[in-house]
């Protein structure tokens, strides 16, 4: 007799919940995520020629760019005025987002020659954090493929410390520039653009 | 035989309304009509999004003209750094991928109370909600001996397509040692840099190809968007300020009157006249045609509105973004038009539904390119707040590019300037 009675609230229950706009949270997301699309493409995925993909960038380095850009730590140009906009929770509602987006690669007019040596200073210097595991899986940083006039920008702010906001890359930037040429750098860059 | 208690008739009653009434909402109620006035940067997006977002709504799209060219970038075009052709779009795919019902035509009246739109052909289409997105209209009134009739001698290109191609052929034809004039309207009007990015793309193209000629913009106002930072490039790549500067900028001289047979305009208090090989009449503005005759603007010319949901503040179930809407400290923007058309098009799937929608969050950034190396923009992040009813710039996340920035930011902006623009168009058309 009770199980019943408790089948019937149930029931109920689930009839009410579904009547509701489908997921409160949803709807949050989509209202702080909607504006990005204008600069960085839908689902994050940018078609460039130089704003970054930010789709299926990890959580905790999604965060980390908005809280030292919003400081102004990292150099950025928008960003810094946009990160101030949202509060540290809608940060988090959106890296959540961002992160589950499919990373979708376009191509780029790269130099063969230049894509040629960067291949082998990326196994040499970058291989053992930027693993590149494929077409569809995000990367630990989203590097291949993203948009290389970005990727110029980036590596040139970490070179000249400007950001000194990843003391990994900067001494990784460091090393590297130990025994190989600035011109070097722009082969890993060709190297990460021929990525598809 | 069963013994059905008021308990258990009560607990299979309501399961039963639970059920059927998502039957009903999903499946057996006739779609919800949704009609959109206006394919621009507003309308697209508000179209785009309701078909997306509930596929209970059959959404039609009324828009005169089968092509669309895109007014932000338009300059690149006059200065002759991009093809007229690359700033033109279809509605076709967007059409086919989401169920969109085109209406090639001209929305001409507006029956708020039978809920119906006119249009040019005759044609009546009915709705349950109304979306008005009809961009500018210009306020030909104001200038005296000058209507529509001169747009094809002194174009305006503040809608893009011919008029662009004519001022641009304009500027190609006209001599060396030659001046354009550029007469900016009081604002509020559409796109507030627009102006001065235009004269900034018509010097650049004057420096490399017609080095003796100049720019006048005789402007209504005293100041203008990113003013420091156009003066910085000016100083930098256009002499401005030296004897042979190639802009000049005229604050507080409103057009007043032209004469169109000895191409003499009138400017200002004292009706200053200057004469030009290459004049651009921008005139003043209000919103367009279709809202204006029809209810949904105040006196200022422009669309009063609930500014959490974009519903007109004049008429039930209308709906008013872009330009054409008075949406609080929000620029007249494509950007803008965008953010709000997605804000819109929720607020009109909640208000089918009976239930309320998140507090509403925009942004704009515009960028102004310069010169083909200086980028510069300004951005904001705006909320609806509750209290004043208004939309406002949030959390102090309102800003322009640094002045004296180095030469690769610069240069940086422009080609986000561009990435901005390919985003844009390809949300809207793809």
């Amino acid at each position: 007799m009770l199980y019943r009675e408790i089948n019937y609230v149930f029931l109920v229950l689930i009839g009410i919940v579904l009547n509701f706009p489908a997921n409160a949270t949803e709807a949050r997301v989509s209202m702080l995520t909607d504006t990005c699309i204008a600069c960085h493409g839908e689902k994050g995925v940018s078609v460039g020629p130089a704003t970054p993909s930010i789709s299926g960038m990890r959580e905790s380095l999604f965060i980390k760019a908005m809280e030292d850009m919003k400081t102004g730590k990292r150099p950025s140009t928008v960003m810094a005025i946009i990160a101030k906009g949202y509060t540290s929770r809608e940060i988090a509602i959106m890296a959540a987002y961002f992160h589950k987006q499919p990373t979708t690669r376009y191509s780029q007019s790269f130099d063969e020659e230049k894509a040629r040596r960067g291949k082998v200073l990326y196994e040499q210097y970058c291989s053992g954090c930027h693993k590149i595991k494929g077409k569809r899986k995000p990367l630990s940083n989203k590097v291949a493929g993203q948009w290389m006039p970005y990727l110029r920008i980036r590596l040139e702010e970490l070179r000249s410390g400007r950001d000194s906001t990843s003391p990994v890359m900067t001494s990784a930037v460091k090393n590297f520039l130990k025994t190989n040429s600035e011109e070097s750098l722009e082969d890993i860059i060709h190297f990460y653009g021929s990525q598809k | 035989m069963s013994k059905l208690s008021r308990r258990h008739f009560l607990g299979m009653a309501a399961t039963g309304i639970g059920a059927a009434s998502l039957l009903g909402y999903y499946i057996l109620a006739p779609k919800k009509k949704v009609v959109i006035i206006g394919g621009g940067a507003g309308g697209v997006i508000a179209a785009k999004y309701l078909s997306k977002e509930d596929s209970t709504i059959e959404v039609t799209l009324i828009e005169a003209n089968h092509d669309y060219y895109t007014c932000f970038m338009s300059n690149e075009v006059l200065g002759g750094r991009r093809t007229i052709d690359s700033i033109k779009f279809g509605y076709d795919k967007l059409s086919h991928k989401y169920g969109i019902n085109m209406i090639y035509d001209k929305a001409v009246s507006i029956d708020a109370n039978a809920k119906t739109v006119r249009l040019q052909s005759g044609q009546i289409i009915e709705y349950d909600r109304l979306v008005v997105s009809p961009g500018v209209d210009f306020k030909w009134e104001a200038i005296k001996g000058y209507d529509a009739s001169l747009i094809e001698k002194f174009p305006h290109a503040w809608k893009a397509g011919s008029q662009t191609v004519i001022l641009r052929k304009q500027l190609e034809a006209m001599k060396d040692g030659g001046t354009v004039i550029i007469a900016v309207p009081a604002k509020p009007f559409r796109c507030p840099p627009g102006p001065y990015e235009r004269a900034s793309q018509i010097a650049q193209y004057f420096k490399q190809n017609k080095p003796k000629s100049k720019v006048l913009i005789l402007d209504a106002n005293n100041s203008f968007a990113k003013q420091a930072l156009f003066i910085e490039g000016w100083k930098k790549l256009y002499a401005y300020g030296r004897a042979n500067s190639m802009i000049e900028w005229n604050p507080s001289n409103p057009l007043v009157s032209v004469d169109a047979e000895s191409r003499t305009i009138y400017t200002g208090e004292f009706e200053d006249e200057y004469s030009a090989d290459v004049i651009n009449i921008i005139p003043p503005q209000r919103a367009g045609k279709i809202a204006i005759e029809n209810g949904l603007a105040n006196e200022s010319g422009w669309c009063p509105i609930n500014q959490r949901t974009f519903e007109s503040s004049l008429q039930k179930d209308i709906y008013v973004i872009g330009d054409a809407c008075i949406a609080g400290s929000m620029p007249k923007s494509a950007y803008s038009a965008n953010s709000q058309g997605k804000v819109c098009a929720r607020a009109i799937i909640a208000s089918f539904k009976k239930v309320g929608i998140v507090d509403p969050s925009f942004a704009n950034t515009c960028y102004s390119i310069v010169g083909d190396e200086f980028g510069v923009s300004v951005s904001s992040v705006y909320r609806y707040q509750a209290g004043t009813g208004t939309i406002k710039v949030s959390h102090n996340a309102a800003g322009v590019s640094p002045l004296n920035a180095s030469p690769e930011y610069r240069k940086s902006e422009v080609a986000y300037a561009h990435s901005w623009y390919n985003n844009m168009t390809h949300e809207m058309f793809y």
